[in-house]
């Protein structure tokens, strides 16, 4: 049994989003100090790996370690009837019902959603040396995915000691980014080897979309052929996504 | 298909336009069905002329006495103002197979382009949700909703036209003239349509889904369908047996794949095959989440490519949500994504599914969506070959398919994807 109170429902609402785009059915590890999720798509391409740390609520009330599994979208759905400005409490009760509590102004709205059973999947992280590293604007890596999605379903990524670059081309034309060194988008760069792997452009969109909704700062870290790890800062907890490479597109 | 809709156009507004005349310009001069110089191997207008002929013999005068086995025809064109009519052979007896194209798949295309033309439809201009007792809209629609087949006459008010109407979508169309009333004999409804068309709060793709679960063929619920004998009270209307038969085909599959998608993954990688009435169907089942990718490839020379060297490739996909918008690839689509759920659902299994259809020249003449739906559920009747890798699988479908896997790969979006996708637990 567990009783939360969420502060922010906006941000909350953000993060379960991002985790809807990779996670039908989440298997959460509630602990005494944080939320917690690593699971895959249905296809095994992409990953995530998420913690929400106790701090984030305003109330964060637990008697033992809880497994929780959710369908997420069903949650998001309910999630997306509260307002701004109702408290929000999430609590699990004795009959394993998750009860979704919104109050305003005397007024109570209570949701109740059924918990499932567990799955059994445990989800080892990948075990990759990355050979090259940006830190940028999430909102300049969401553009650039935006405009290769005009020409292409795949797209390209490049990590260089010269830069960074995002590129697509299909039937319909070609579309490239480029920021050099010390572009003013790119935060940070470091690279050992050129990298460079190419994506399936509809993980790659639903991923940063979602997630520069929570996030500002995004850092990649690729090598040649290999899953790029993307890890979302956030002012409290994880948000880190693995997606697997497509090789001889 | 430019083809298909010059054919369409007729059906409703310009009979004398699709009596059996070959193509201008084409080699049918020379040949004179002779020298089968347009590839096919039999001439597509001896093989109609020869069923007319056999049928026009026994149509005397304005009266057509026969038995609908039971068969009915809503058109398309001028919608929402529509032609509908039952249709009857001129003959009685058990004429139930015409109408039933569950049971033609082993026949050879002659005969089934032969128990086509024997129907003569009978049409009668109705607003689609005309509601008021109109007699003849009356009958076929009990009509629609028959068990059995049912001793009908026709008045007709001239006589038939001799053509043939055949397309993509639809079964082949024989004879239609004007109605002027309709004569039934008695009619026994099918119980579990009875009970839908009576249930005004039940919606129509709900009485569709409720058919099938108990048993009904696919073929009767899009007959029943076509005449709006289902759903709301107020939504109630005609459907053209063309729409009819792919909004039955799209219902029921995506109700199975709902349930697919429940199921645990197939854990191998699965090919079955059928081939009859000039098509090969190959069907690829891969162990990932429920998707589905069609392929259709028509062979230089055959019905619907005349180029005498290129084949086409026409495809679609969808992903695990499904699609919505209407696949350009037409009713086919979803008759093989019904026959293929139809087996994953009784296999309590998931899959990502490939059809790959080529078409060949012996396929003569076009015969309907249904062509696919059977030769696709007859595929899954087959015990599959297994394999452990795409790679292998892809190796025997290719050796099973004329056309070199490099044209499927480079025409389509989830083969593609599938092969070059690389996944996470490689890399654990």
């Amino acid at each position: 049994m567990f009783d939360f109170e969420v502060s922010s429902i906006e941000s909350f609402r953000n993060l379960v989003k991002a985790l809807s785009v990779i996670v039908e059915r989440g298997n959460f590890l509630v602990d005494e100090s944080q939320i917690k999720l690593v699971a895959m798509d249905p296809s095994h391409v992409a990953m995530v790996d998420f913690e929400l740390p106790k701090e984030f609520f305003k109330r964060y009330l637990l008697d033992e370690e809880t497994k929780l599994t959710l369908n997420i979208n069903e949650l998001l759905k309910f999630l997306d009837r509260v307002e701004k400005d109702e408290q929000l409490e999430i609590k699990l009760d004795k009959e394993n019902m998750l009860l979704i509590q919104c109050k305003r102004g005397g007024h109570t709205r209570r949701f109740l959603m059924p918990v499932l059973e567990p799955v059994d999947e445990e989800v080892p992280s990948p075990n990759i040396f990355f050979k090259s590293r940006a830190r940028m604007l999430t909102q300049s890596l969401r553009k650039a995915i935006r405009d290769a999605s005009l020409v292409s379903e795949h797209v390209k990524l490049e990590i260089t000691n010269s830069g960074v670059k995002i590129s697509a081309a299909g039937d319909m034309g070609s579309a490239s980014s480029l920021w050099e060194k010390g572009a003013d988008d790119i935060i940070e760069l470091k690279s050992e080897e050129d990298s460079n792997a190419t994506f399936t452009l509809s993980y790659l969109q639903d991923i940063v979309n979602t997630a520069s909704v929570s996030s500002e700062v995004a850092q990649l870290e690729l090598s040649t052929d290999m899953p790029i790890k993307m890890s979302f800062e956030l002012p409290q907890g994880r948000l880190v996504y693995y997606l697997a490479p497509c090789i001889g597109v | 298909m430019e083809v298909d809709a010059e054919f369409g156009i007729a059906l409703d507004y310009n009979p004398d336009y699709l009596r059996l005349q070959a193509p201008r310009g084409g080699l049918c001069a020379i040949c004179k069905g002779s020298k089968m110089l347009c590839g096919k191997i039999n001439c597509p207008l001896i093989v109609q002329l020869t069923s007319h002929l056999r049928i026009w013999r026994s149509i005397k005068g304005l009266s057509i006495d026969g038995a609908s086995p039971p068969s009915v025809f809503v058109g398309r064109f001028g919608y929402p103002y529509v032609y509908v009519g039952p249709m009857t052979p001129p003959f009685h007896g058990d004429t139930s197979i015409l109408d039933q194209p569950e049971s033609w798949l082993e026949k050879p295309i002659e005969e089934i382009i032969e128990f086509r033309s024997q129907l003569i439809r009978g049409m009668y201009r109705v607003h689609v949700k005309e509601q008021d007792s109109v007699k003849i809209l009356e009958q076929t629609r009990e009509l629609s909703l028959s068990e059995h087949y049912v001793d009908t006459e026709l008045t007709l008010k001239k006589p038939p036209t001799k053509r043939l109407y055949m397309d993509d979508d639809i079964q082949p169309i024989g004879p239609t003239a004007p109605l002027e009333r309709i004569n039934l004999s008695y009619i026994r409804w099918q119980p579990e349509m009875e009970k839908a068309y009576y249930d005004t709060d039940l919606r129509a793709a709900e009485a569709a889904k409720i058919l099938y679960q108990k048993g009904v063929s696919v073929n009767d619920i899009q007959r029943a369908f076509s005449l709006g004998n289902f759903g709301l009270e107020k939504n109630r209307r005609l459907v053209p047996t063309r729409w009819s038969i792919t909004a039955v085909d799209d219902i029921l599959s995506k109700y199975l794949s709902e349930k697919v998608k429940e199921y645990p993954q197939i854990n191998q990688f699965e090919v079955y095959e059928s081939n009859r009435l000039g098509n090969r169907f190959i069907v690829v089942l891969v162990p990932e989440a429920w998707s589905y990718e069609a392929y259709e490839a028509w062979y230089p020379q055959t019905l619907w490519n005349p180029s005498t060297r290129h084949t086409v490739i026409i495809t679609d996909w969808e992903g695990f949500d499904g699609r919505t918008t209407y696949a350009s690839m037409g009713g086919c689509y979803y008759s093989g994504r019904l026959a293929v759920l139809e087996h994953l659902y009784k296999a309590k299994r998931q899959a990502r599914v490939f059809i790959f259809r080529e078409s060949y020249p012996n396929y003569i003449a076009p015969l309907g969506v249904w062509q696919v739906r059977e030769n696709v559920r007859n595929a899954m009747r087959q015990i599959p070959f297994k394999f452990n890798s795409l790679e292998t699988a892809l190796k025997f479908v290719e050796s099973r398919l004329s056309i070199g896997l490099e044209h499927w790969l480079g025409s389509g979006y989830l083969l593609k994807q599938t092969v070059t996708q690389r996944k996470i637990t490689e890399f654990i």
